[in-house]
């Protein structure tokens, strides 16, 4: 406790340097132009700004660096709502309902949203952090190859309700991404399947590539083919944007349900945003009244996934921070960050770098405030581009589209393989399979592989104790109930359906 | 139709414009002194991992000795192999660099088919870091010492549960080479990368780690990871107390597998520009600062010039090709 | 258009479950202790397609419809002119930056295919391609000191 309060007096006067405010601010317009850019993510990011820190003070330069996070996170809404097309592949669900939004002539208002609910998220996720990290971060540990796994496997729960219009489809979808995604060498034998001498596939097809494919492309055809429907000019946004804003504090609880997701999605070492807002996403359409509405528009959609998404920001840099475990890509290139700048992540940084620590801790409260009014002012802009004319903006997106998967690892190989996808993604879209299950299972799939074979081979190849192993973990247990549970309320619809 | 044939004499008149930029461009290049621009370093891997970390690292000190900034590149894919083979490739103009980590280069040139890239298209500037293989448990393990360790594999063949990098690292390569000499079997579980590897160990799923060191020195600092044995002939500074193999279990035991991290450039780079990189990491490898936070950070630094390094590695290849038999015996 | 679209569920479902059963062949050709998953996956798509297959069979239209399709079927190229074109155009330019390399390209394929697509004056799309490339030099090149594709031209 006493660690905590000078942390944050000390802390806090650090951090009211104007020079740090100011690269609070810049840090968050250089993630916002990041996130809403598909094929820049986030953890690239942090990552390409990490040398322009070096000659900072280590406070300022974490200060710079989680500001990006946090923005960066938030922003990819902004091209999922008005182009269809997710920023990153954590907004992947925003778009479900933030582009039917956009279509009904409400684009400043979902993005008001979007706004105002990342910020809550991100705000009580580093809430979380600063007074509950240590608590959490042994919880953390208590995930081992079996609770990942069965993670999983309600991650894939979630495909059937991310594909109720075509249930055959969604799954065939859901387990070609699977399959996608497991391409490349097995995890524990290293045997190579599938790769057809493609290196670029040894670790399964690469998520951001397949991602800017999987959407960028079948858009830019829908555009240039005039075959969209026309997207009703919306009022800008600006006016009456705090009302808006306000109106995600109608649904307080699907705001609490959602953080409470990030968080925990957050804590747990090696799941990532993307997984957040898929379980939020499926938990806010199951426990809606308004569930009918999902997909087709619904601002509940696009506050649980952004919510959710950005709490994911709080919840990775617990066991980061506290055990030197990064939560994820992002965290782990902030770690790097960390150690460069001279602090050695885990038990010792709070007390050793007591100052700096909590100077980084209370930056992303501001950064968390500062880009509300940052991203609304840049989205008050960009919502002209859905007025671009098509054969002006399609040329555009294919440009970006090139540019951002070679950017990733700068590999032209990439470039041919984000073609390639975007070949399916169209292919996809023609003949009506969603294709958001397929990026869940994408994200999911080397997750289940993986953790399967491990906690196989933890139990020396016996089943029997592996389920043995599941039955008397807690954790293991209320994963299972969640999957159940999910399961049967889905099943229970679809016999409702159908009367 | 008028248009359409105006834009296209403009495009024409645009190539045209811009080919005699290019023509002009390479003899301005190709002065004397260098280097005039960043160079780049490719990082086979993703941010945050050990090499990721040394050479953004050498980066933040080496501009005054090279008189440009070095810039790192991360190009991950396939433990190295997608990153290796872009340096192989890349333009042999002296601006573009990679970093190297032995032994697992030569482990997936000599495990696996079709790599693209072989171990004489490289000229290996210098080494910089020796990062051993150690034993670790948790700090409350059943386990007190090493022999601790042989004695309960040898009772329960295949039952002791080691996480570890994997599969077919450096990491595994030390374990079954340790394994094999110490007539032990046991169960290696393979993470992505150390730092899952030691996250399963922190959370009691295995029994114990094989890790590089500097991965594991921030969880011995904390007191929750206690260092059984190393794998390296010398003591190393930041876990003075821990025995060597030799003293743990008197037999030698070859440090197979601890990463030696170092740069190369492709092997057409002139021998001028080698010695200028050369002599700017030497001198960030000499430099107090950079040896004070280096320490910090648990990362041993170790110079060795060209020469030595290219030596290194026919010398690690071969000690690689006596042993990767046992990945297949398991 | 009951039967056009009865057509194209058909021909979906035959290519998907043939894919699914190369993919299931191929999966049971790798050593079984590293494809047990992909196994598992690829069995479950063929079993998943096959009914797919069989509701596609089911929902056949009446015969009469059926010769509707026959006409449908010529427009074919009227339909799919659009994505293949641009898919077309993609893959050229992707083809130049390795050859040309990346600024001409990008402003031969930008205005091409805005000229292409579109009515424009020269100036506009010219002055897009520019201010589409100066942001790409300023954000990529500049400040993330990101390498653009190295081709024998700029």
């Amino acid at each position: 406790m006493e660690v905590l309060f000078s942390g944050i007096a000390k802390g806090g006067l650090l951090l009211l340097d104007p020079m740090t405010l100011f690269l609070i601010l810049a840090g968050t317009v250089f993630g916002i132009i990041v996130g809403s850019l598909p094929g820049l993510t986030s953890t690239m990011g942090v990552a390409l700004l990490v040398p322009v820190t070096f000659g900072m003070s280590p406070a300022m330069g974490l200060a710079l660096l989680g500001a990006i996070y946090c923005s960066s996170t938030y922003a990819g809404a902004i091209s999922a709502i008005l182009l269809n097309i997710p920023g990153t592949p954590a907004n992947c669900c925003t778009l479900l309902d933030g582009y039917p939004m956009t279509q009904k002539g409400e684009s400043g208002r979902a993005i008001a949203l979007s706004t105002a609910g990342s910020a809550v998220g991100g705000f009580l996720s580093i809430f979380a952090l600063l007074f509950l990290a240590p608590p959490l971060a042994e919880f953390a540990l208590k995930f081992g190859a079996q609770e990942y796994f069965l993670l999983a496997i309600f991650g894939v729960s979630v495909i059937a309700s991310l594909s109720e219009r075509n249930m055959i489809k969604g799954l065939i979808s859901g387990c070609f991404g699977l399959f996608l995604s497991i391409v490349g060498m097995h995890p524990l034998t290293g045997n190579v399947r599938f790769t057809f001498g493609i290196a670029e596939l040894y670790n399964g097809l690469p998520l951001v590539v397949a991602l800017i494919g999987l959407y960028s492309i079948p858009e830019v055809i829908s555009i240039l083919s005039g075959r969209q429907e026309a997207v009703k000019q919306s009022r800008s946004v600006g006016r009456g944007v705090f009302g808006q804003m306000m109106e995600i504090f109608h649904h307080k609880i699907l705001l609490l349900r959602a953080t409470v997701i990030g968080i925990i999605v957050g804590i747990i070492p090696g799941a990532g945003s993307s997984i957040a807002s898929f379980v939020a996403y499926d938990d806010a359409k199951r426990s809606s009244k308004n569930s009918g509405m999902f997909g087709k528009g619904s601002p509940e959609g696009v506050i649980a996934s952004e919510t959710a998404n950005n709490a994911v920001v709080g919840g990775s840099l617990v066991p980061a921070l506290t055990l030197g475990v990064p939560g994820n890509a992002v965290s782990a290139v902030l770690l790097g960050g960390l150690m460069i700048h001279g602090l050695k992540p885990g038990p010792v940084l709070f007390i050793e770098n007591n100052a700096i620590v909590y100077s980084f801790i209370l930056s992303l409260f501001v950064s968390n405030l500062v880009f509300v009014p940052v991203g609304l002012f840049i989205a008050r802009y960009c919502v002209r581009l859905i007025e671009t004319p098509a054969s002006i903006l399609g040329p555009l997106v294919v440009g970006l589209a090139v540019m951002g998967s070679y950017a990733i690892n700068m590999s032209m190989v990439e470039v041919w393989i984000m073609m390639a996808i975007g070949l399916l993604g169209y292919l996809m879209k023609e003949f009506d399979v969603p294709r958001e299950p397929l990026v869940l299972g994408l994200v999911l799939g080397s997750m289940a592989e993986g953790e399967l074979a491990r906690a196989m081979s933890l139990v020396h190849g016996s089943v029997l104790s592996l389920i043995q192993g599941m039955l008397t973990s807690p954790i293991s247990l209320i994963i299972i109930g969640l999957t159940l549970l999910s399961l049967w309320q889905g099943i229970k619809k679809q016999l409702l359906a159908r009367g | 139709m008028n248009g359409q044939k105006r834009i296209l004499g403009t495009l024409l008149a645009l190539v045209a414009f811009v080919a005699s930029f290019a023509a002009v461009a390479p003899s301005m290049a190709s002065a004397a002194d260098y280097p005039t621009k960043p160079v780049v370093a490719i990082v086979p891997f993703s941010p945050g991992g050990g090499n990721d970390i040394l050479l953004r690292l050498v980066a933040k000190y080496i501009t005054p000795a090279l008189g440009e900034a070095l810039i790192v590149e991360n190009k991950p894919g396939a433990g190295g192999q997608v990153g290796w083979t872009a340096l192989s490739k890349a333009r042999a103009d002296g601006y573009t660099i990679g970093a190297t980590s032995l032994p697992s280069m030569i482990l997936i040139k000599s495990l696996r088919e079709d790599v693209p890239f072989s171990l004489d298209d490289f000229q290996y500037i210098c080494n910089f870091q020796v990062d051993p293989i150690i034993w670790v448990v948790n700090a409350d393990s059943q386990f007190g010492t090493a022999r601790d360790i042989v004695d309960f594999a040898k009772a329960n063949p295949k039952k002791l549960n080691v996480a570890g990098d994997g599969p077919q690292s450096n990491v595994q390569l030390q374990h079954l080479v340790a394994a094999k000499l110490l007539e032990i079997s046991s169960n290696f579980v393979s993470y992505s990368g150390s730092g899952p590897a030691l996250t399963a160990l922190l959370g009691k799923q295995v029994d114990m780690a094989a890790t590089t060191l500097s991965s594991a020195i921030p969880h011995i600092e904390g007191g929750r990871l206690r260092p059984l044995v190393l794998f390296y002939s010398a003591k190393m500074e930041a876990i003075a107390d821990t025995p060597t193999a030799k003293e743990a279990f008197g037999i030698e035991i070859p440090s197979i597998g601890m990463a030696l991290r170092g740069v190369a450039a492709p092997k057409d780079v002139k021998a001028e520009q080698i010695a200028t990189l050369e002599k700017a990491f030497k001198a960030v490898a000499e430099s107090p600062e950079f040896l004070e936070q280096a320490e910090s950070l648990g990362l041993a630094i170790q110079f060795m010039g060209s020469q030595e390094s290219t030596a290194l590695v026919t010398e690690t290849a071969a000690l690689v090709e006596q042993y990767k038999s046992l990945f297949e015996e398991k | 258009m009951a039967a056009n679209s009865y057509k194209k569920e058909l021909g979906f479902s035959v290519v998907v479950t043939g894919i699914c059963a190369l993919l299931t062949i191929r999966a049971f050709s790798y050593p079984g202790d590293s494809s047990q998953f992909p196994r598992f996956l690829t069995v479950t798509m063929t079993l998943l397609s096959i009914v797919l297959l069989a509701r596609a069979l089911r929902s056949r239209p009446d015969q009469a419809e059926a010769g509707e399709a026959e006409q449908k079927r010529s427009s074919f190229w009227t339909s799919h002119k659009m994505p293949l074109l641009i898919f077309l155009l993609t893959a050229l330019y992707v083809v130049a930056i390795q050859v040309i390399g990346y600024f001409t390209s990008t402003v031969l394929f930008l205005v091409g295919s805005m000229a292409f697509f579109g009515r424009h004056r020269p100036w506009v799309m010219f002055g897009i391609s520019a201010l589409f490339l100066a942001v790409i030099y300023a954000l990529f090149v500049r400040f993330l000191g990101l390498r653009l594709p190295e081709g024998l031209l700029f």
